[in-house]
């Protein structure tokens, strides 16, 4: 254990000396959150809109589905929907080109037929001119249609449609409410550019950290020191144990100082659940060192490493939406197979406060990747750190 | 009493043969000389000694111990001053001593006297906080010595430790060797400058190709190729017959004649100059310059192998 130890110090003193620690490590993840919080902020201003009742055309083409269509009427519809009704379908179309109305609705013939027979119910919907009013129409629009599909089917399973109203209401909550504002992850917060960014640096100069571990094995190669050690009495593990060790102190220690800085200077609400927090840096911290140590397993040249590193660090975060939080399905999909996109979504959930089951499902990706890099690395770590 | 013992040493790099079937025994107290060109198996074969490289065949031991059955305990009694300066650009020379000084074991102030001790040894007190970075060459070397010889070993392997710095540094080392030996240590000394060797070493083995190809002391060894002792003596006048009388000497093996200059291969050279600047004389050979070459160990690498030690 003394040897591990003074291996770790001499780590730690290394990094500590070395010019570019500051600046790298601390300095540029700080600078670059001010930045791109600041200079990006404007693709996440996230603030509630209020949206005026929208002026909706209605034309009811079969008449024994006249119940169903006033359920557009009601009060409940009456906060985000005007509806009027017009005779036909052609006029309802002429008001809509007009501009007298903004959203078109029919209900074609057969309609109550068809969804009594288990057909799905189907409204012909027109969309106007207005891109944002057309979405909030067809949101409201769309979710009572749900709400009738659900009961036609409830009713053709319990054949009595007081029960299946019933059954609808337990299903769309106590109010029975045709639609629930919400945010995304459920909680009710979203997060400033700063916050997203703070999240999404922090991993990525985490990442860094660890290049620190892969970098100090093969500068120790190239320098002969790695043979010099070598020549005391101690063994391959110890020196693979003292690196990661060491630059994973360092790693966490910069953790450390980045969260208590944004938090205190940027205002970065990282939460309060410290557990989760201080998980979510050490399994971040365990797959970069473990990542380096791989890298290292397979040249000898500090260049290679680095490159290599740089490299991936950069896909990584780009792919976990770490440059840019909007990069298109494909690659956004691309990127869950990524350890950064697990490191920065714990961050974000815990910055977003998340349910728990939230922070722990990404946790628990995040610590399965880390683990198996640790694996790896574990397994390749005698051929890093070989000097022969 | 031995130190070192190798029997049957082997070591391969893939198909070629680094190390080959190599056995030898260092005492305790010497200073041992292994000599031999760049590539010959030097560096192979102190790696092994060390712990650092394991065999592929035969069988290590120092101080009675395997080095392949209790490497860390055989590591914690030797000292490796390796052929390239291995140093860290951020500690100061006493923070690579506390650091080489802790991983050998010490602590406390056994360390901080032993620290104290390397540093003065090496004569680098004064500079203790500076890092290598303000070093010279030759005071990088020393500090590369003083980390190997922190933990006071019992064995002292110097790889070539005087490549590249400047004479008064070449002897401040060499002096440094002596002392070391002097103070109980024993040296294993490689270096393919024979003169160093020379100098320094109570026995020499020669090794070439991974194999070793001469063993024993200076005297020992010179004794192989004392023959090649020869007079060079350029001349004004040499005539046949004064040739012809030199060879018929007892003491002459050979004589080479090229133009003026004659070259007299005889054993004892000195014995014999008179007689030789005589029977000049008598033919009235003028004699225009006179040298005595005597054989070193590089005649000998040359007379075993057919090639230069620096080739």
């Amino acid at each position: 254990m003394r040897t591990i130890g003074t291996l770790i110090h001499h780590e730690l003193r290394r990094m500590i000396r070395a010019k570019e620690t500051f600046w790298l490590l601390i300095f540029m993840p700080l600078l670059l959150i001010f930045i791109l919080g600041n200079a990006l902020s404007g693709f996440f201003d996230l603030e509630d809109r209020e949206v005026d009742p929208i002026e909706v055309g209605l034309v009811v083409l079969d008449e024994a589905s006249d119940d169903m269509a006033g359920l557009l009427r009601t009060e409940e519809m009456a906060k985000w929907l005007s509806v009027r009704g017009f005779p036909d379908r052609q006029q309802l179309l002429d008001a809509l080109e007009d501009g007298e109305i903004e959203y078109g609705v029919a209900v074609p013939e057969h309609f109550t037929e068809n969804a009594a027979s288990g057909s799905a119910a189907v409204w012909e919907l027109y969309p106007g001119k207005n891109g944002d009013h057309n979405l909030v129409a067809e949101s409201v629009i769309g979710g009572l249609l749900d709400r009738i599909n659900f009961v036609q089917s409830a009713a053709a399973a319990l054949g009595n449609p007081q029960a299946a109203e019933a059954a609808a209401r337990g299903a769309s909550g106590a109010e029975g409410s045709y639609v629930n504002v919400t945010a995304p992850d459920m909680s009710g917060r979203d997060y400033s550019a700063l916050e997203y960014y703070a999240a999404q640096m922090l991993v990525m100069f985490l990442l860094y950290s660890g290049m620190a571990a892969g970098l100090s094995i093969v500068d120790e190669k190239e320098s002969r020191t790695l043979n010099r050690i070598y020549a005391a009495a101690v063994k391959p593990i110890q020196v693979l144990v003292g690196k990661i060790a060491g630059n994973g102190l360092a790693a966490f220690g910069q953790a450390l100082v980045i969260i208590l800085f944004t938090s205190t200077v940027y205002g970065v609400d990282w939460g309060d659940r410290y557990a989760h927090l201080l998980a979510a840096c050490l399994l971040t911290v365990i797959g970069s060192v473990s990542l380096a140590v791989i890298v290292a397993a397979f040249t000898n040249r500090a260049r290679t490493v680095q490159a290599i590193f740089i490299a991936l660090t950069m896909v990584m975060t780009f792919l976990s939406g770490g440059f840019s939080s909007e990069i298109g399905g494909f690659l956004e999909r691309l990127g869950t197979f990524t350890f950064s996109y697990w490191a920065s979504q714990s961050f974000i959930h815990l910055i977003l406060n998340s349910a728990d089951s939230i922070v722990q499902e990404r946790l628990t990706v995040l610590g399965l990747i880390a683990a198996g890099l640790f694996l790896i690395s574990a397994l390749l770590g005698r051929k890093a750190v070989s000097h022969e | 009493m031995s130190l070192v013992r190798l029997r049957q040493v082997v070591k391969r790099y893939g198909t070629k043969l680094s190390v080959d079937h190599l056995s030898l025994t260092i005492e305790r107290g010497e200073i041992f000389g292994l000599l031999g060109p760049n590539g010959a198996g030097k560096s192979t074969t102190i790696k092994m000694i060390c712990g650092l490289l394991r065999s592929d065949q035969g069988e290590i031991e120092v101080d009675g111990e395997s080095v392949r059955r209790h490497p860390l305990s055989v590591k914690s009694k030797i000292g490796i001053v390796p052929q390239e300066i291995a140093l860290y650009e951020h500690l100061t020379a006493v923070e690579h001593l506390r650091f080489f000084g802790r991983l050998y074991g010490l602590r406390g102030r056994q360390l901080q006297e032993r620290i104290d001790e390397a540093l003065a040894f090496v004569g680098l007190t004064g500079h203790r906080n500076d890092r290598p970075g303000s070093f010279s060459g030759g005071m990088k070397r020393r500090l590369n010595i003083a980390c190997a010889i922190v933990h006071q070993p019992k064995l002292i392997i110097m790889d070539e430790p005087t490549v590249g710095i400047d004479p008064q540094s070449r002897n401040h080392i060499l002096e440094s060797v002596r002392e070391l030996n002097r103070r109980g240590a024993t040296i294993i000394y490689t270096s393919h400058y024979m003169e160093e060797v020379e100098a320094i070493s109570t026995r020499v083995g020669i090794i070439d190709h991974g194999r070793l190809i001469a063993l024993g002391t200076i005297r020992e060894l010179l004794m192989q190729v004392e023959e090649q002792e020869k007079l060079v003596i350029e001349t004004e006048g040499l005539t046949d017959l004064a040739v012809e009388e030199i060879k018929r000497h007892a003491s002459v093996q050979r004589v080479e004649r090229r133009d003026g200059v004659l070259e007299v291969y005889l054993r004892h050279a000195q014995s014999y100059l008179q007689d030789m600047l005589y029977i000049l004389a008598k033919h009235e050979v003028r004699i225009a310059s006179l040298r005595n070459e005597t054989p070193n160990l590089e005649t000998l690498f040359l007379t075993l192998t057919g090639r230069n030690l620096r080739d």
